[in-house]
């Protein structure tokens, strides 16, 4: 797949993504690339058609990112692939004005420039509202920002920062802005990869602002505009960002099966243990269940009626479901879940991951409460 | 001001007592400033938004989550009214 033109997508979209698939198959034993993914035009399927996207939407992306995921790539890749789409580009499609569009979509859809959404810092994680990074106007038409993030996914890669920062004191309804970071501002640096367990193909690092001048044209959405975007941004990563778990489970399951139908043990073929039967009927039923919510949810996203609760639940449930399936995964393999050949660990690792990010799963579930009148 | 608008008027101000993360006090005025007060935060605001589309039929957009036009109850009455049930 090498550029294949957005309309052709948006007119046939069945038959590419049964390509996309054929792509992924044939990179599964291989390393895939960012500009790989870029070339299947997966990065251009939520931007807008008038803005040269394919315009399919979020149901569509969600289906996508599944198909490519069952086939090819660990799942950090695909973790960084959402947060750019999802994190960086989305708030950028929502919020931007013609000229950041302009100057930021044509490249983030085809993989020549990579966006990283910056938000947590050391001291607000959670509670992100309360970032201490400090915009000051610094003469008419320019900005200063002074601070520091952590946990940028993309960070070490991505050559546009959606930096988070306080450009008033007070509520943050009033007092947040973001802002597009270019890398190689000056003031702008970026540290080494931040070692962690999981999500391998995915990279995080810390930012560091030093008196990093910007002009009134990097605020996404205006100034003050920040509670909104990372909102809205929240709002569509939370129901989006586990679909390429939905892939990684499929391929896991199969080869969880194949193993259990190959391995004998006592005479007999592991699958013929109940315990066994029952820990792959687990899965299937974390699987099926997963998916059923997340597209569920994806089209309410495309009919622009998709509000906070039912976001938060369903990553809450999706990742929910994605432990539960590693665990008994773990357990089919039982010590070959140790080898890397099985992936069985990793995955694991994965599951673990994602009750933390987009919001932890404890957070995500105030959000339903609240959606509950609790 | 319509019977239309007292009765939003009137809901709304219930949404904001039941969602308020400080309890308001009882001669709180419809242009009083309910962010300074303390009355609606980030957390109690998304709880007023989900109240609102679930009470009322209305949908509030992500980019309308601005001070602006949450910052009093007269301030969320002029954005609710100019939209449909």
């Amino acid at each position: 797949m090498n550029g294949l033109p957005r309309a052709e997508i948006a007119e046939g979209f069945s038959q590419w993504l049964g390509t996309l698939a054929d792509w992924a198959r044939k990179h599964r034993d291989g390393t895939v690339e960012w500009r790989d993914v870029a070339g299947t035009g997966l990065l251009s399927l939520t931007v807008p058609e008038h803005l040269g996207g394919a315009g399919v939407g979020f149901e569509a992306v969600s289906t996508a990112l599944e198909t490519a995921a069952a086939g090819c790539g660990p799942g950090g890749l695909w973790f960084a692939v959402c947060a750019h789409l999802l994190a960086c580009q989305e708030p950028l499609v929502a919020f931007g004005d013609s000229e950041q569009q302009q100057r930021f979509l044509p490249g983030m859809m085809t993989g020549d420039v990579i966006g990283a959404h910056a938000s947590t810092e050391y001291e607000a994680g959670s509670d992100v509202l309360s970032v201490r990074t400090a915009a000051t106007r610094a003469a008419e038409g320019a900005w200063t920002l002074n601070g520091s993030k952590t946990f940028v996914t993309n960070g070490p890669i991505a050559d546009v920062f959606l930096v988070l920062a306080r450009t008033a004191p007070g509520s943050p309804l009033a007092g947040l802005t973001s802002f597009l970071v270019p890398r190689g501002t000056p003031g702008l640096s970026v540290g080494p990869p931040i070692e962690k367990a999981g999500l391998q193909g995915s990279s995080l690092a810390t930012l560091r602002l030093d008196e990093c001048e910007l002009p009134d044209s990097a605020c996404l959405g205006g100034a003050g505009a920040g509670y909104a975007v990372l909102t809205h941004t929240m709002r569509i990563e939370r129901a989006l960002i586990l679909a390429p778990t939905l892939g990684l489970m499929e391929r896991a399951l199969q080869s969880a099966v194949e193993h259990a139908r190959m391995r004998r043990q006592f005479g007999q073929r592991l699958a013929d243990f109940d315990s066994v039967r029952d820990r792959l009927v687990t899965m299937k039923i974390n699987l099926v269940s997963a998916r059923e919510m997340l597209q569920a949810t994806a089209r309410q996203a495309d009919s622009g009626r998709l509000d906070h609760a039912r976001s938060a639940l369903t990553k809450v449930h999706v990742s929910r479901c994605f432990n539960e399936f590693c665990n008994n995964l773990v357990d089919v393999y039982g010590g070959y879940a140790l080898l890397p050949e099985t992936g069985a660990g990793l995955l694991l690792d994965d599951a673990v991951a994602s009750r933390f990010y987009s919001g932890t799963s404890d957070m995500n579930r105030k959000i339903v409460a609240q959606g509950l009148g609790l | 001001m319509t019977a239309l608008d007292e009765k939003l008027l009137r809901e709304i101000r219930a949404i904001v007592t039941d969602c308020a993360s400080a309890t308001p006090p009882d001669d709180l005025g419809d242009d009083d400033d309910i962010i300074e007060l303390g009355i609606v935060d980030s957390l109690s605001l998304m709880e007023m938004v989900a109240a609102v589309n679930a009470r009322l039929g209305i949908w509030v957009d992500d980019s309308e989550l601005v001070a602006r036009n949450f910052g009093s109850i007269r301030s969320i009455h002029a954005l609710l009214a100019g939209k449909g049930r």
